[in-house]
């Protein structure tokens, strides 16, 4: 079998035609023959090609273009990583790794076919370090699991917001999801990783390069270098510099009390003023805003509750989290709790530790704020059964600007502005915001799925010459953020090229 | 010391002829600076074959495209304090950015500001402070370039609270090929900046990395860094005059706390536990030197004060409360450090006593580093026992007990190195004490002979690190080929992307990695 | 070489940049942070101290020979010593002596002084004055005035009016101004009319070591000679070489006070009353010296051993113990005047930008220097620009028409006059 495409095609000379039939035999040889090498490696209950599990890795939770691999590949370790990737490498085949048990914005498809390597269930929680606020865990360790485990130790991990039960807790950092809390000093959470590159070679990042982590005398949590800044060009990289096969995280102090605050407002704007001043003064833990649709269908008991729910609800609400840390816990929350409510008094606002109009939230944030979603069917699916989601990095004082964008766009393509969940997220104490609209959608109707494709692109695209900062740049949100920053995409691509020659880590994704 | 045909003129008629020079009176003011001479000789031979002052992204781009197309090098710089700025080419030429002086915004909101490459920290702090918004400033010192420093090193005093490396968001950057890349948020729509990270691969990594690429990729033109917020007065409180100055923050709301310990490694468990508390803005141990050094205003005067300062200022620990929402805040935090103080078997040093008035310009260097550059004072030359790397407290400690104390005693043996032989460093907690870093200082006389010992002992410390398999920052140009092979072999990914961002080694050529291992 | 005595500091100059700027601490804003009039303009870092000390290593080490453009880094500086003063801050190091030096050099080589200064050079040597005036005529500012003098009596007092206070024209009022006041004041008083001689400013400024200590040395033997115990003078360039630069020439067995102090210590003690009200917002310009130029220099020699040590121990002059207080208390104490601080004052204040001889040679670079000064100054909302050093305000004088700024130049004199009502 010949991996080299010839160096130049000779037009004058008629080709020599196979027999179709040979042709087709001589696939299917080759794809035996690379199973079989991929079963050597894995072994053979590792490796499957079947129809109904490729269709299953074929599709996500967006609404971006299938992809079905060719294999779907359940290594067991690093070494069988290295070596996978290896051959990958000199077939040129595509290589998609997962961690996470659902998929949602259409990252991991594998739209050039290949390998998808499937390590979610890595589920090995490493090494717990209460001493420095760290955690080693596998691709595979899932919000829930993480938590049970650090816990006892008097940590937590930092978590976005309700996440689904298999999302993974490496993936969710290495994506920069936005986590609860934006503390400034928890804002790039990733100590250390360890990342599988084309060549099949192992790199580790930080205070990790210099040993493995069973030889090392580090406690691999200096995160930079070595050279240059590896973990940030990893992190959002979306798979395509290499296969992540465990990071060393931040773990945080657990609070031993915890108060949370609902400041309701029946607009968003003064809600965002004093957000800003709160997380100006470096106060709490845990702070974000939901409007009304989010907090239904986060609160409703059953999707049948959720219209009624959502009616019943202030417009918006900013929900605050003050902890008590194992040093005179009552009184860190008194001050800060002090130092809220003055900052609110001078807001014209009225935190309540009770959200009156659904008191049963008090219980449900104070037992899920670090938790993944409790309920069997995902909130974002509740009310259609998808969301087609959009969200991006703002400043607080633009929000609404974006905001009215998407209700105009949500006008122009008929859609129910009032169904669109909008949830606002400050970043490091409130320089910034991540903002994401939910735009639930019924996955079911075909012909509503194409038009939440067209309002899902137009606002994008609306939003965007805006000045929204896609940087999880996933389907068309590349498109747009390349087309006005062309050296960003050469310099990209040169930069692939080093690191993948054969472009074979999750091909075509972030436009390289 | 030349540069080839035609390259002169065409930089003076794109620049203006006042704004590029090559005659050596104004060369040799680039020639030479501290430790150099321990790398090169101990001469002029090094003067740059120009140097040119930008006045403008365009006009960078421009110098650049040139270096390419006629084949001379270049070194981008701030301030230009940083050794590896010594030309070592004969064809190089420096690029001033004196012109690029501005303070283009400053975002109360959304607190950022952005600055070209000729603004120092003092100058946008005095700005920001104006606007109750401080960042942190490098020990370096407060009269570095705000870019140049976050290019390269970036860390301050305020470290604990304010991060490391952490300061760098929209920039523009002129790759060594003269491209304009746009940094984070300067590739939007708007072009904005608040925002480091790119739409897409996130080109950010390829900045800096640990100790930044020493001018080796291209310019940066200007860069919106981070703010935080400041509850102090709007202009530096400082009071008294030359030599003696001290700053009189309002007490209520910055404390700062001396703190000394039996030993090393209790300060260090204070440490943790003052992360762990999550309380502080600056956190740090410091050496007597350091500290005699920032108050004496004369070589006399600290050689004659060492003997006794250094027996009675040992294991301190400075701890600097902030109150950011209000007096409470430090109140509470007062009493967290209280507890772990007493915990840790810790003991105040009271404002009374004669070892806090020798401290006494601390809480001011913690917000704009003044007096950093007096430790050339100690001796005539200072610089950080290198190998030290960023991780852990408990492995900062390691390290500088392990390897870099034997090696500097060693020194201070042969007489190379001053002598403190205290043990103690400028030991940093950085975002409230998720990772740390240790700096042993020395000091030596400005000559070749203590500068190779230095430049030996620097190595030996690298070597020591990776031997024990521990982490080794800033390793500089050549080292790289020491800490590089026992670390994934980062220096050849390294070096092949400044060959494919530089490929005619145009932008400081021997940095980030040279092209070839150093010949011994 | 001379250079070679400060070798140490040449070798040692680590390339901190502080001789660049103020303090950090005392930095208030972006626009104003720079204390290096020749930096500000020149831009290349040879035009800072720390570029002149390469400049001079070099030289020093047989590097390179004396250019053209290595005269323009020496000479267009206006020596005007903020570098030494914050260079002090954290080295033991002598910027400004080196200053000198390089310029000695200059001389030495037969390359300075420039073309520029020739004339004042000249007339001085002729003349005793650099103004191409008649020695004859340096009494006739004071020829209406009753004062004693000292060629034929004694007096406690020499006022020295020094050369451009006597022959220009547009100042000559302050030289009389302050004689009247130390005159009504009590104060047993003289001048020395047509004998007084150039203090040697501009000489000893742009490298004439010899002829500087010629002329130094016939004027130290002249007040000797009269028995006075105080020299007082208003221009702040003659009170600085006097202070610093005298010495090294000869012994001087009576004190030098600028009249800055001499008018503070009349406030103080009550001999010098205000009475009426001056209703005006005022700024201080503090010249360089007077100011941080004005506190006296140790005469060290010696050698610098370990670790940088200086043998025997040196005093050093960190520049904040010059004539700052004193016109400050006097303009507080005028009835009316609010005076409102300008951002670089005391020893980091801003030169006007005449001195080291840049006002003939680099007349341009002079007035935006003064122009720099006048944007501060307006910065302030103050009305009026006050100083008392001829040089400074004939220069900033300059500055404030080139920037059509609607600010008045005046001497700390008119206003002790204005509010004395005499
Ligand atoms: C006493 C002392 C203590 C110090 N302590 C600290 C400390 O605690 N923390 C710290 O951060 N630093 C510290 N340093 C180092 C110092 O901060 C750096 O040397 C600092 O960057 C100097 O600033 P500069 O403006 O002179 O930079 P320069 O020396 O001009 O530049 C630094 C590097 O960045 C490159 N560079 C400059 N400008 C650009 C640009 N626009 N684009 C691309 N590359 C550029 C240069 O080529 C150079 O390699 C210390 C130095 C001293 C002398
Ligand atoms: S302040 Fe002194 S030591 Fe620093 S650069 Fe200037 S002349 Fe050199
Ligand atoms: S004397 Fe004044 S003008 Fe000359 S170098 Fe020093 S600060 Fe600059």
């Amino acid at each position: 079998m010949s991996t080299q495409a010839p160096a130049m095609v000779d037009y004058q000379k008629p080709l020599d035609d196979v027999p179709y039939a040979e042709q087709r035999a001589a696939r299917a040889a080759h794809h035996g023959e690379v199973k079989k090498r991929l079963e050597s490696i894995a072994g053979p209950d590792r490796v499957s090609d079947s129809p109904d599990i490729l269709a299953r890795y074929s599709s996500d939770l967006s609404l971006e273009q299938a992809g079905r691999p060719a294999f779907v590949v359940r290594p067991q370790d690093t070494a069988r990583v290295c070596e996978l990737v290896r051959f990958a490498n000199s077939l040129k085949m595509p290589v998609i790794a997962l961690s996470s048990g659902t998929h949602l914005y259409g990252a991991g498809l594998a739209r050039l076919g290949g390998m998808v390597l499937d390590l979610s269930e890595w589920k090995n929680i490493h090494a717990v370090s209460q001493r420095n606020r760290s955690v080693r865990i596998a691709p595979g360790v899932t919000y829930d699991q993480l938590q049970d485990a650090l816990e006892p130790q008097g940590l937590r991990a930092l978590i976005p917001l309700l996440p689904r039960r298999d999302q993974s807790v490496l993936s969710a950092h290495l994506e920069a999801q936005p986590m609860l809390i934006p503390e400034f000093n928890y804002s790039e959470p990733v100590y250390t990783a360890e990342i599988v590159l084309a060549s099949g070679e192992i790199f580790r990042t930080g205070a990790a390069a210099v040993a493995p982590p069973d030889q090392t005398a580090n406690d691999m949590v200096g995160p930079w270098g070595p050279g240059l800044d590896w973990n940030r060009l990893l992190t959002r990289s979306q798979g395509t510099l290499g296969v992540i096969t465990w990071a060393n995280i931040m773990a945080e102090p657990l609070p031993l009390r915890q108060k949370i605050y609902f400041t309701p407002a029946p607009a968003i704007e003064p809600l965002l003023g004093f957000t800003s001043r709160v997380q100006k003064k470096w106060l709490g833990y845990e702070c974000f805003i939901l409007n009304r649709a989010n907090l239904a269908c986060i609160l409703a008991r059953s999707p049948q509750e959720i219209d009624a729910l959502q009616q019943s609800l202030p417009a918006f609400v900013q929900v605050f989290c003050i902890g008590g840390l194992a040093r005179f816990p009552d009184e860190r929350i008194a001050w800060q709790e002090a130092d809220f409510l003055e900052t609110s008094q001078e807001c014209g606002l009225t935190p309540r530790t009770v959200l009156a109009e659904f008191p049963r939230a008090a219980r449900f944030f104070e037992k899920n704020l670090h938790r993944c979603f409790p309920g069997e069917v995902y909130w974002k699916d509740a009310r259609r059964g998808a969301s087609a989601d959009i969200f991006f990095i703002t400043t607080m004082n633009r929000v609404p600007l974006f905001i009215e964008e998407m209700q105009q766009q949500a006008a122009l393509a008929g859609y129910n502005f009032q169904d669109i969940g909008i949830y606002v997220q400050p970043i490091e104490n409130g320089r910034a915001a991540h903002l994401e609209f939910s735009l639930p959608y019924n996955p079911a109707d075909e012909r509503g799925c194409t038009r939440m494709r067209g309002l899902h692109e137009a606002a994008s695209r609306a939003l965007f010459a805006q000045g929204a900062l896609f940087t999880r740049a996933y389907g068309t949100w590349t498109q747009l953020a390349h087309g006005c920053n062309a050296a960003q995409q050469q310099t990209a691509r040169l930069i692939k090229e080093l690191l993948d020659p054969n472009n074979i880590m999750n091909p075509g994704r972030l436009g390289l | 010391m030349s540069l080839p045909n035609g390259a002169y003129e065409a930089l003076a008629n794109a620049l203006g002829a006042e704004n590029v020079c090559d005659d050596p009176a104004v060369t040799s003011g680039y020639s030479y600076m501290w430790l150099a001479y321990a790398t090169h000789a101990q001469s002029g031979r090094y003067r740059p074959a120009a140097v040119a002052l930008p006045g403008s992204t365009q006009d960078v781009q421009t110098i650049i495209l040139l270096a390419n197309r006629y084949g001379f090098n270049y070194i981008p710089v701030g301030t230009n304090l940083f050794p590896p700025n010594m030309p070592t080419r004969p064809d190089t030429i420096i690029i001033d950015p004196k012109r690029m002086n501005r303070i283009l915004e400053i975002d109360t909101e959304s607190m950022y500001a952005v600055v070209e490459p000729y603004v120092t920290y003092a100058q946008l702090q005095a700005e920001t402070m104006q606007k109750g918004l401080t960042l942190t400033v490098c020990e370096g010192g407060a009269q570095c370039s705000v870019i140049a420093n976050n290019m390269f090193q970036g860390m301050g005093g305020t470290g604990h609270k304010f991060g490391y490396n952490r300061g760098i968001l929209g920039c523009d950057w002129v790759l060594p090929n003269g491209e304009l890349l746009k940094i984070g948020s300067r590739g939007n729509a708007r072009g904005d900046w608040f925002w480091g990270d790119c739409a897409g691969l996130n080109l950010k990594g390829l900045l800096r990395g640990d100790s930044g690429h020493c001018g080796g990729l291209g310019m940066v033109t200007a860069m919106a860094v981070k703010l935080f917020p400041y509850p102090g007065p709007k202009a530096f409180p400082v009071k008294g005059a030359n030599p003696d100055f001290s700053a009189e923050f309002p007490a209520d709301r910055f404390k700062v706390n001396l703190i000394k310990f039996p030993n090393r490694e209790q300060l260090i468990d204070a440490m943790y536990e003052i992360g762990h508390a999550e309380i502080g803005v600056a956190v740090h141990e410091e050496p007597a030197s350091m500290v005699l050094a920032g108050e004496s205003p004369s070589v006399e005067h600290f050689w004659e004060h060492w003997p006794e300062f250094k027996k009675k200022w040992v294991n301190v620990l400075s701890v600097t409360l902030l109150g950011f929402s209000s007096a409470r805040q430090v109140a509470y935090e007062q009493k967290v450090l209280d507890a772990i103080v007493s915990d840790t078997g810790g003991e105040y040093i009271t404002e009374d006593s004669e070892l806090w008035s020798c401290a006494a310009c601390n809480l001011g260097e913690q917000f704009r580093t003044g007096g950093s550059n007096r430790l050339f004072r100690i001796a005539g030359d200072f610089f950080v026992m290198g190998g030290f790397g960023f991780d852990s407290l408990d492995q900062s400690l390691k390290m500088s007990k392990e390897y870099m104390w034997p090696l500097i005693l060693d020194g201070i043996e042969k007489g190379h190195l001053a002598p403190d032989d205290v043990g103690n460093d400028w030991l940093n907690s950085y975002q409230l004490g998720h990772f740390a870093e240790t700096e042993p200082l020395i000091y030596f006389e400005h000559d070749l002979a203590a500068g190779g010992a230095f430049m030996n002992g620097y190595v030996g410390t690298i070597i020591e690190a990776v031997k024990r398999k521990m982490t080794s920052s800033w390793p500089l140009g050549p080292m790289n080929y020491i800490t590089g092979p026992a670390m994934c072999n980062y220096h050849e990914l390294v070096k092949k992307i400044k060959s494919a961002l530089d490929p005619r080694l145009t932008s400081n050529p021997g940095f980030p990695v040279p092209p070839e291992p150093p010949q011994a | 070489m001379s250079l070679e005595k400060y070798r140490w500091d040449l070798v040692n100059c680590e390339r901190c940049s502080m001789c660049k700027w103020q303090h950090p601490w005392s930095v208030k804003s972006r626009e104003r942070a720079m204390v290096c009039p020749s930096l500000r303009k020149y831009h290349f870092d040879s035009y800072s101290a720390q570029g002149r000390f390469d400049l001079a290593r070099g030289l020093l080490e047989g590097e390179f020979e004396l250019t053209d453009r290595a005269l323009e880094v020496i000479y267009a500086c206006t020596l005007c010593g903020a570098c030494d003063v914050t260079c002090k801050f954290t080295r033991d190091m002598e910027p400004l002596e080196i200053l000198h030096e390089l310029r000695k050099l200059c001389v030495e080589k037969g390359k300075g002084p420039l073309p520029g200064h020739m004339p004042a050079v000249d007339s001085i040597r002729k003349n005793h004055n650099p103004w191409l005036q008649p020695a004859a005529r340096r009494g006739h500012w004071a020829r209406k005035m009753s004062v004693k003098d000292l060629n034929k009596e004694k007096a406690e007092v020499l006022y020295f009016a020094g050369c451009t206070y006597s022959y220009n024209a547009n100042l000559q009022q302050v030289a009389r101004s302050t004689l009247r006041i130390l005159q009504q004041a009590g104060i047993d008083v003289g001048i020395l009319g047509s004998n007084e001689s150039c203090c040697a400013s501009p000489i000893v400024k742009v490298g004439m070591q010899d002829l500087f200590q010629e002329h130094a040395a016939k004027n130290i033997e002249m007040f000797n000679g009269l028995g006075i115990k105080t020299i007082v003078t208003s221009c702040a360039g003659c009170y600085g070489v006097l202070q610093s630069q005298y010495p090294a020439v000869g012994k001087m067995n009576f004190e030098i006070k600028h009249s800055m102090e001499y008018f503070d210590e009349l406030v103080q003690d009550g001999r010098l009353k205000f009475t009426k009200d001056v209703p005006l917002k005022v700024t201080w310009h503090d010249p360089c010296h007077s100011g941080r130029g004005g506190e006296p220099q140790d005469l060290w020699e010696g050698t610098r051993v370990r670790w940088g040590l200086s043998d025997p121990p040196r005093e050093r002059n960190f520049g904040s113990k010059g004539v700052f207080d004193a016109p400050r208390r006097v303009l507080e104490a005028i009835p009316g005047i609010e005076l409102v601080e300008m951002e670089r004052i005391r020893e980091f204040s801003w030169c006007c930008g005449a001195g080291g001889g840049v006002k003939s040679a680099y007349p341009e670079f002079a007035v935006e220097t003064a122009r720099e000064r006048v944007r501060e100054a307006c910065a302030t909302g103050a009305e009026a620009l006050v100083t008392s050093c001829p040089w400074c305000e004939a220069n900033l004088l300059d500055g404030i028409n080139a920037e059509g700024a609607a600010l008045e130049m005046l001497s700390l004199v008119e206003l002790i006059e204005r509010a004395a009502g005499t």
